[in-house]
């Protein structure tokens, strides 16, 4: 059983229509990229599987059947709007909050104090939250989603709001979190971290399942109409090429529909020409992402 | 799953008692009651008069008097009245050039045949002060009583009292303790004040919990019964200390004017037991259906300023029997009365206002208690449903129209929430 499975659901509020007809599963272990554009219904995703709406139709099963108030204590949620507690301290902040995940008060105490130190918090423990810059605060935000260390972790817009630095960290921190056997599921518009992070995708648009499954896999199916060459000496003209640029150390060549790569490959050897590289360039996530949507596959 | 209700409540305890904002509420109306008291006992010292007050005795009655005792009067009284002293004069001619001259605020005469007639005439330029006239008439009473025993003393001494009580003997009044009169009724100004202190504070956290975005992360912890459980238990502790401080301070400063100033009457409060356990029985159904109110606006309500603008309103339903008092008053158990005594919104107020002049029916308690319970549940309900379909709402308003229909159809309609789709 995947820790989160979601069949056909569909939400709308008065004649908005939120959600039309999403479906997919999360596996064991794996983060999981939620994307689409503004407005696509992510974030109403989210909510139906947090159990915050019911949906008008379809199934959510979440760590193995209904939504329940102990396994509320199994999820780790940071929503797009962040919130804590403004006029109490960092560290009572997060221990309160901890403490409603069902820590007992000494552990989430310890939890605090060691997670505070990782994320380089500890001198302004004693701060209130609105004294924090907004960083500080993010990282806080992060720390209150993984302090009583759930099984399923949702996240919603990891990175907005951290320098580089931390951004490094969070990422490594997610990997951790998968090394550890947890679930996460990303939902962010930063799709290089995607690239980066993401086991499996699921791209949403207009309320429709657009594109999902594994994200190498959907690279590869975006692939094919380029290459990456570079050679000893200066590149010859070969038939089948559309579009030539210079791509890093190499150059990226554009090929017109019909022409293969192997039929690349093949005029190149013809011509006896010295490769240090051929392969096939594989799109980013950003002008697959960019290609789905304007092609608004369904 | 109880324990976080628990956890709620005493984080919201917490939030909400220890901090200066509450010991400022709490000091406050025992504070302001003082100043208004202080204000009032220092005009009244201001008004007084000073100067002696002279006599003339044209019956030769009291060619030997008894001077009145040194200490007359309480430590209080003898702090707050301005000692007169009394000059015995021959003649109403010097007595008048002095009254002329401002040596003496007034005069007394006591005409030839007091003996028989007790007449006795006050002469004065502008009115003499009370503390004057008082210390004159307990001058005549020593003198008046002078060969008496000391028990017929006493007894003159006490004058009368009048006992006013109820056919069936549950109620009395007695005379000269109006605060066994008037404690119902402040009481239930003391309830009005409690109300809007501990509620407000409900409604505020409702819509700060919307307003700073922890609303999302709550409710994916635990479910809204429980966070709305929780805080109302809060207020509900809050308001006890915030009433318990208050009787404790009443009560001390009562026992320091009763024990230390001698104060009568500061000793003869009297309630029947029968009365104060009627006025809490209507008192907790009527506080949970407030912070119901309170909590299902601030549930409903874009932000904090609106919510205040709102729960003013029904905060002055609440009071509406304070604008009616006369008629109550007059009318105990006419039908506006009884009315207000059955309406929920406003039982608590016009039922202390019954109890402080007449008594009641118990067939009107209990419906009265009967009426607000289902009210106060139907409240809770109502604050459950509005947090449920409006806690996702950042800046925007829930109307009520939607409130009612989404609670038919759980979260299965309702326009757009914030953040995303």
């Amino acid at each position: 059983m995947n820790p989160v499975e979601l069949a056909h659901i569909a939400k709308s509020f008065g004649t908005t229509q939120a959600v039309a007809d999403v479906s997919f599963a999360v596996e064991q272990g794996e983060i999981f990229g939620l994307l689409g554009p503004n407005g696509a219904g992510k974030t109403t995703t989210i909510r139906i599987m947090l159990d915050l709406f019911k949906p008008d139709r379809g199934t959510v099963s979440i760590l193995g059947g209904p939504m329940s108030e102990e396994k509320k204590e199994r999820i780790g949620y940071m929503p797009e709007e962040r919130g804590l507690y403004q006029d109490i301290s960092l560290e009572r902040c997060l221990t309160y909050l901890g403490r409603l995940k069902g820590l007992a008060a000494a552990e989430a105490k310890r939890r605090v104090s060691e997670y505070l130190a990782q994320f380089d918090l500890t001198p302004h423990r004693a701060k209130k939250v609105k004294e924090l810059s907004k960083g500080m605060q993010q990282k806080a935000q992060i720390i209150n989603t993984i302090l009583h260390d759930p099984e399923l972790v949702i996240i919603d817009e990891p990175f907005s709001a951290l320098d580089p630095v931390n951004t490094q960290m969070v990422k490594e921190l997610i990997r951790d979190l998968r090394a550890r056997g947890k679930t996460i599921i990303m939902s962010t518009h930063q799709m290089h971290q995607v690239e980066e992070l993401c086991d499996r995708i699921l791209l949403i648009d207009d309320g429709y399942n657009v594109l999902y499954g594994d994200l190498d896999q959907i690279r590869r199916q975006y692939s094919g109409n380029q290459v990456l060459v570079r050679a000893v000496s200066e590149l010859p003209r070969v038939p089948g090429v559309e579009q030539v640029m210079q791509h890093n150390d190499a150059i990226k060549w554009t090929l017109s529909p019909g022409t293969t790569p192997q039929m690349v490959l093949k005029a190149l050897m013809a011509q006896d020409v010295a490769l240090e590289r051929f392969e096939i360039a594989l799109p980013t996530v950003e002008e697959i992402f960019i290609k789905a949507v304007q092609e608004g596959a369904r | 799953m109880m324990s976080k209700l628990w956890r709620v409540a005493a984080h919201e305890y917490r939030n909400h008692v220890l901090n200066r904002g509450f010991l400022v509420a709490i000091l406050s109306v025992p504070l302001f009651l003082g100043l208004m008291i202080g204000m009032g006992v220092m005009t009244d010292i201001m008004k007084q008069d000073g100067r002696p007050v002279g006599y003339v005795d044209q019956s030769g009655w009291l060619l030997e008097p008894v001077a009145l005792p040194a200490d007359g009067g309480s430590p209080l009284t003898r702090l707050l009245e301005r000692p007169v002293s009394l000059i015995p004069y021959g003649s109403r001619q010097v007595a008048q050039g002095d009254l002329e001259a401002g040596e003496i605020q007034a005069y007394y005469v006591l005409s030839e045949g007091y003996s028989e007639s007790r007449e006795v005439e006050l002469v004065y330029t502008r009115p003499p002060g009370e503390n004057a006239t008082e210390r004159f008439e307990a001058f005549l009473q020593v003198n008046l009583l002078a060969d008496q025993r000391p028990e017929i003393v006493h007894r003159a001494v006490s004058g009368s009292t009048l006992v006013v009580r109820t056919p069936d003997g549950s109620r009395e009044l007695v005379e000269g303790q109006v605060m066994s009169v008037l404690t119902p009724i402040l009481m239930s100004i003391t309830f009005m004040i409690l109300f809007m202190a501990t509620s407000f504070t409900l409604l505020q956290a409702v819509v700060q919990e919307k307003e700073n975005r922890t609303m999302e992360i709550l409710a994916t912890c635990m479910s809204p019964e429980q966070l709305i459980g929780g805080k109302v238990l809060a207020v509900v502790g809050m308001g006890l200390t915030m009433f318990v401080s208050w009787m404790a301070l009443i009560a001390l400063a009562l026992l320091f004017a009763g024990h230390v100033l001698r104060v009568e009457w500061a000793l003869q409060i009297r309630l029947a037991p029968s009365a104060l356990g009627a006025i809490a029985l209507v008192a907790i159904p009527s506080y949970v259906l407030y912070c119901g109110l309170m909590t299902a606006l601030g549930s409903t309500v874009a932000d904090a300023q609106e919510s205040q603008q709102l729960g003013g309103l029904i905060t002055l339903v609440f009071g509406l029997p304070f604008y009616g008092i006369i008629a109550l008053v007059e009318h105990p158990n006419g039908p506006l009365a009884i009315g207000l005594t059955l309406f929920p919104l406003t039982s608590l107020m016009a039922f202390s206002l019954r109890v402080a002049f007449s008594t009641w029916p118990m067939w009107q308690l209990a419906a009265s208690i009967g009426i607000l319970t289902v009210s106060a549940l139907g409240s809770v309900w109502l604050a459950a449903q509005a947090f449920r379909q409006g806690m996702l709402r950042y800046g925007q308003r829930l109307s009520w129209r939607e409130l009612f229909r989404s609670s038919a159809t759980p979260q299965s309609s309702g326009a757009p929430v914030v953040g995303g789709r």
